[in-house]
């Protein structure tokens, strides 16, 4: 039951979380306070998790872009919002860029900056439980026992540890924001 | 996301039910991963999913956050690991707990088929009255796990003390591995090694020397030759095809090689950061004198090799001058 389920959350990982941030931070930009972000970015993850493959699609990060949108948009036709505000084309410039595979290399390193800062959010322990699991391999148990722990307190080590993960990936962008200024001379 | 109370969760197993969604997901993601679920915390967990359409999306999500930390995790294992092995020149799949009593049971059962490497060659057909070959032949190994072989596939298995190693030597095979986290299950193909505890892949033998890996359910790391500490470690769905002959390489989908003229799209980014992007790559730095010019924001495609170019371009929209010092382009007003 868990197999293609599995596979979703995958790829969700890959392709739809490290953009939350920068989503929410355009439907910010495009229609401010005229949307409830958090209801918007819920109910995308929500039409997401109905999906029962994602084989067909090629590019996660412009899927998620036109999900949230047309959350937006069957939001405002429920409510008869007379200013819609449809996309032109120039506006989908600024979203379906397909960058050079050039600067997807380059990306790369930012990604490490990515891996780093998020473990900076782990506590030893979650990242030993981690190791101990998907690597040796070790029970639940076997874990718990080698860490001289509870299971409970494994579990909450991963709770914590998973929370501070998903907080951080939705602020990311800003984060990016910042460290571009590093590099003006 | 927002806090939102519902109704009817009884069970004491679950999470609190007076937490919003998001801290209920988190907790149920965590459990199922890292957790003990019982029967009756399963169907707690499909009661609670069927509750509100919102909570498959918020454990969607957590459960995506559970691989993003993983793979955190796991990509910066090697570096760590690695230290604490070639200290005391133990071999990296020694385990990590003794327990002397299992290791000697091992080692008797080891003992009894320690006949080097056994060849399984086309002679296992699991039905001799089929005359037309069975494309797919099922292969048990002396550990418990299960190798279905492809047309036109062999393999050869080398059951040691410390690891499982299984060549293949040509074509395909899906492997189901027996779970025995003292013997990592080594699949080696050409100069392409996936390794797995327990889990279910599939390796494609790929030229003379690739292999093409894909993972149905659990976790496999895939390195190429002596480079382990480069493994790339692949989910269920997850596919790597490696051909250590051509390029180093290319995680998910094979990249076709890079162009000679990479262009740089930039759609409505600060000059700052497209700046930063041009540096990256290009000897000759451009350098912003100005902070209003490095605020404004700009969009096109440019040569990723022009620097010149792009600094032009930026002069145009914004009205500084560019100039040369040391070697690198100045962008001042």
């Amino acid at each position: 039951m868990h197999d293609e389920r599995d596979q979703i959350a995958a790829w969700v990982a890959r392709e739809i979380l490290p953009y939350e941030g920068l989503v929410r931070n355009w439907l910010a930009r495009r229609w401010g306070r005229a949307i409830d972000l958090d209801d918007v970015l819920q109910e995308a993850y929500c039409r997401i998790a109905e999906l029962t493959s994602v084989a067909h699609i090629e590019n996660g990060r412009s899927y998620f872009f036109k999900t949230a949108q047309s959350v937006v948009m069957d939001g405002m036709r429920r409510a008869k919002v007379a200013n819609i505000r449809y996309m032109t084309e120039i506006d989908w410039f600024d979203v379906m860029d397909e960058d050079p595979l050039a600067d997807r290399v380059i990306e790369a390193s930012q990604e490490l900056d990515r891996v780093n800062s998020l473990l900076s959010k782990l506590s030893d322990t979650c990242r030993q439980v981690i190791e101990l699991r998907r690597i040796r391999g070790l029970s639940q148990r076997e874990t718990a026992a080698h860490l001289g722990v509870s299971e409970s307190v494994v579990e909450n080590h991963i709770v914590r540890g998973l929370k501070k993960v998903l907080t951080k990936l939705a602020e990311q962008d800003a984060r990016d924001a910042e460290a571009g200024d590093d590099f003006v001379g | 996301m927002r806090a939102t109370q519902k109704q009817g969760m009884t069970s004491l197993a679950s999470p609190d039910p007076f937490d919003s969604p998001d801290e209920q997901a988190a907790r149920w993601a965590a459990r199922a991963a890292y957790g003990e679920m019982t029967a009756e915390r399963r169907i707690a967990l499909e009661e609670w999913l069927s509750a509100d359409r919102s909570h498959r999306g918020a454990y969607l999500r957590a459960r995506a956050g559970v691989y993003a930390m993983e793979d955190a995790v796991l990509d910066a294992y090697p570096l760590s690991s690695d230290n604490d092995n070639s200290g005391n020149g133990r071999p990296w799949y020694a385990p990590l707990v003794n327990w002397t009593g299992r290791t000697i049971a091992g080692g008797v059962a080891i003992a009894a088929c320690v006949a080097g490497t056994i060849a399984i060659g086309i002679s296992m057909q699991s039905n001799p009255r089929q005359v037309e070959a069975p494309a797919y032949r099922n292969v048990a190994l002396s550990d418990g796990s299960v190798a279905v072989l492809g047309p036109d596939s062999n393999i050869s298995v080398a059951m040691s003390q410390g690891v499982r190693k299984i060549i293949l030597q040509n074509g395909e095979a899906t492997f189901r591995v027996a779970k025995d986290q003292f013997r990592p299950f080594v699949v080696q193909s050409g100069q392409v090694y996936a390794q797995a505890t327990g889990t279910v892949y599939s390796v494609r033998r790929l030229g003379a020397n690739g292999a093409s890996v894909s993972v149905s359910e659990g976790n496999v790391l895939v390195w190429t030759g002596d480079e382990r500490d480069q493994a790339v470690l692949l989910h269920a769905g997850g596919k790597l095809s490696l051909d250590p002959g051509a390029t180093k390489l290319a995680p998910e989908r094979p990249a076709p090689p890079m162009p000679d003229v990479a262009q740089i799209s930039l759609d409505n980014v600060p000059i700052s950061k497209a700046v930063m992007r041009f540096n990256k790559i290009n000897r000759m730095k451009i350098i912003i004198d100005d902070a209003g010019v490095g605020e404004t924001k700009i969009v096109g495609l440019f040569k990723a090799s022009d620097p010149e170019q792009f600094a032009k371009a930026v002069a145009t929209i914004t009205g500084a001058r560019v100039t040369h010092r040391d070697g690198n382009i100045v962008i001042e007003m």
